[in-house]
């Protein structure tokens, strides 16, 4: 691989990484919090 | 609400006169940190000299986070913030006197400092206009800002550490115009000049505009 | 044994559907930007980073502008509400995240195309500063205290920090950057074919994932907010519950003098009423 086609798999990377793992960071904190919480209270269903 | 600004400001430069905290304090203090740059540029005369107008203003920027601070600190004992609301003085008005009164001190502080880097720096003071002008619209946009973010600071118990992370990006635009202006005013570099005053006299006018129109929503908050 | 529904968190039918559809512009994105449209003219191979970073820097701002926005309506007296500040604060977070893949996959593209990662001109500092200015925001959002006055405090905040990004927005033609200009919101776009249809699905496909991530984070700021006005007292009573069943267990498991005392003694009243009443009358 060439330094630009290195620089273009970083690239595309990070970006899966990052965005992979603030998703996965948000939606476990919102299954922790929903478990202490009752039913009725959520607004969205 | 003028006439609530200069109460208020004569209040805080009385207060201020009488304790003498900026004079004995924060005055020192500025002037150190002008001579821990001599040290850390190693006192490369011809570097300290290029370097001089950002060197300036990094001073300077670092005591109006002080400044602030102690404008807001002023009322954080017997509940004075409550008594100010109390009074039932406009919210624009004491915006307006708090950060005229920071002002006031500032442009003591960049008189001492202007001292201090013709004296430490080598510095030679010209261009007049420009100079004093853009040091106006930079002091202003401190205060102001500083004032903003210093309301919003007060009363928190971390406020030490979150005033200086709130203010010094926000501020950062104004280091860059001053710095700049002053390059041109001292001859050390050829721009226009006029346009860094420009930028700084926005910057101003913004602060002072959201200060007038918010600090009624920060001071019920606090 | 308390009845524990299924934790499902914060997702729903709507959010299934857009992650579905996220998911599938962004793998078309990067099928379009990495396999089918070939090497640019100039750019060589560093154009495929151009189908993530400015649609990045887009979905940026329009976070950074919806705080902006929520901000203004829960300060606006007619339209103050809680919902607005939980907003602020949830599109706040995801607009750092896309504000620090921008800078990422700006610097990457930097590095290849101007040799360096980093330069001071316009538009890079202002991002930088965006940056900064949001994470000191967080930092007040946390910084403790009553809620309605964290809520202005944040608010006003907000409504200054945001006037940074129209600024960076307008900063490649308001100064001159090394940073090139808009490409896609010219009249007349000069990229064609493949470059575009991949540049448009980059745009499409980062406003969905920002959608649903902001939908999420938006949740789960409404479940945190709930946590931290009830939760205190809903985890009180589950102490209490829980102590409850302990002692149960304990009396239970205790030695038998116990348990043949009480069917006595709870006989020996049931005998005493009938004849109490009896007499009475």
């Amino acid at each position: 691989m060439s330094y630009f086609d290195e620089l273009v798999a970083a690239a595309w990377g990070s970006t899966f990484l990052i965005l992979v793992a603030y998703a996965a960071r948000t939606i476990r904190r919102g299954r922790v919090l929903s478990r202490s919480l009752p039913e009725e209270e959520r607004t969205w269903r | 609400m003028w006439r609530d600004a200069l109460a208020v400001a004569a209040k805080d430069l009385r207060i201020e006169a009488r304790s003498r905290v900026t004079t004995n304090q924060v005055a020192p203090y500025a002037v150190l940190v002008l001579l821990l740059f001599g040290f850390a540029f190693d006192q490369n005369t011809q570097l300290l000299r290029q370097a001089a107008p950002g060197l300036f203003w990094v001073a300077v920027l670092f005591s109006s986070l002080l400044a602030v601070a102690r404008s807001f600190a002023l009322e954080s004992a017997d509940g004075a913030r409550d008594g100010l609301r109390m009074w039932g003085l406009d919210p624009a008005g004491v915006f307006l006197g708090k950060a005229a009164a920071v002002a006031v001190q500032l442009f003591g502080l960049e008189i001492l400092l202007g001292g201090g880097i013709v004296f430490l720096f080598g510095t030679d003071l010209r261009g007049w206009g420009l100079l004093v002008a853009s040091t106006v619209a930079a002091t202003i946009g401190l205060a102001a800002s500083g004032t903003v973010y210093g309301m919003m600071a007060a009363g928190l118990r971390v406020r030490e550490t979150l005033l200086p992370l709130l203010m010094l990006p926000v501020v950062a635009p104004v280091l860059l115009g001053a710095t700049e202006a002053w390059r041109v005013a001292l001859a050390l570099t050829s721009d226009d000049g006029w346009r860094w005053f420009t930028l700084l006299g926005t910057f101003a006018s913004i602060y002072c505009a959201l200060g007038v129109l918010g600090f009624g929503a920060l001071l019920e908050g606090a | 044994m308390s009845l524990i529904p299924k934790p499902t968190g914060t997702a729903n039918r709507t959010t299934r559907v857009l992650g579905a559809g996220a998911l599938v512009t962004a793998a078309f994105t990067a099928w379009v930007g990495l396999i089918e449209s070939p090497p640019d003219v100039t750019q060589g191979q560093l154009v495929r980073i151009i189908y993530v970073h400015p649609a990045a820097a887009t979905a940026c701002y329009v976070a950074f502008g919806l705080c902006a926005l929520s901000s203004v309506a829960y300060l606006w007296p007619r339209t103050r509400s809680r919902r607005w500040d939980l907003l602020a604060g949830a599109s706040a977070e995801v607009g750092v995240v896309f504000c620090v893949l921008t800078l990422v996959t700006g610097s990457i593209w930097g590095r290849g195309s101007w040799g360096v990662w980093w330069t001071w001109d316009a538009r890079l500092t202002l991002t930088a500063l965006l940056l900064a200015l949001f994470l000191g925001y967080l930092a007040l959002r946390r910084s403790g205290g009553d809620g309605e006055s964290r809520a202005r405090r944040s608010a006003v905040a907000a409504v200054c920090f945001s006037v940074v990004v129209p600024i960076d927005h307008y900063a490649t033609s308001w100064w001159r950057t090394l940073h090139q200009g808009d490409t896609l919101l010219k009249v007349d776009p000069s990229i064609h074919g493949w470059q575009l249809v991949g540049m448009a699905a980059s745009f499409v496909a980062q406003l969905l994932i920002l959608s649903w991530l902001l939908l999420h984070r938006y949740r789960l700021e409404q479940l945190e907010d709930r946590y931290e006005t009830e939760g205190f007292a809903a985890a009180l009573t589950e102490r209490r519950a829980e102590a409850a069943v302990d002692a149960g267990s304990a009396a239970a498991l205790a030695p038998t003098p116990t348990a043949q005392a009480a069917p006595e003694a709870s006989s020996a009243p049931a005998g005493q009423p009938a004849p109490e009443r009896e007499n009475s009358q």
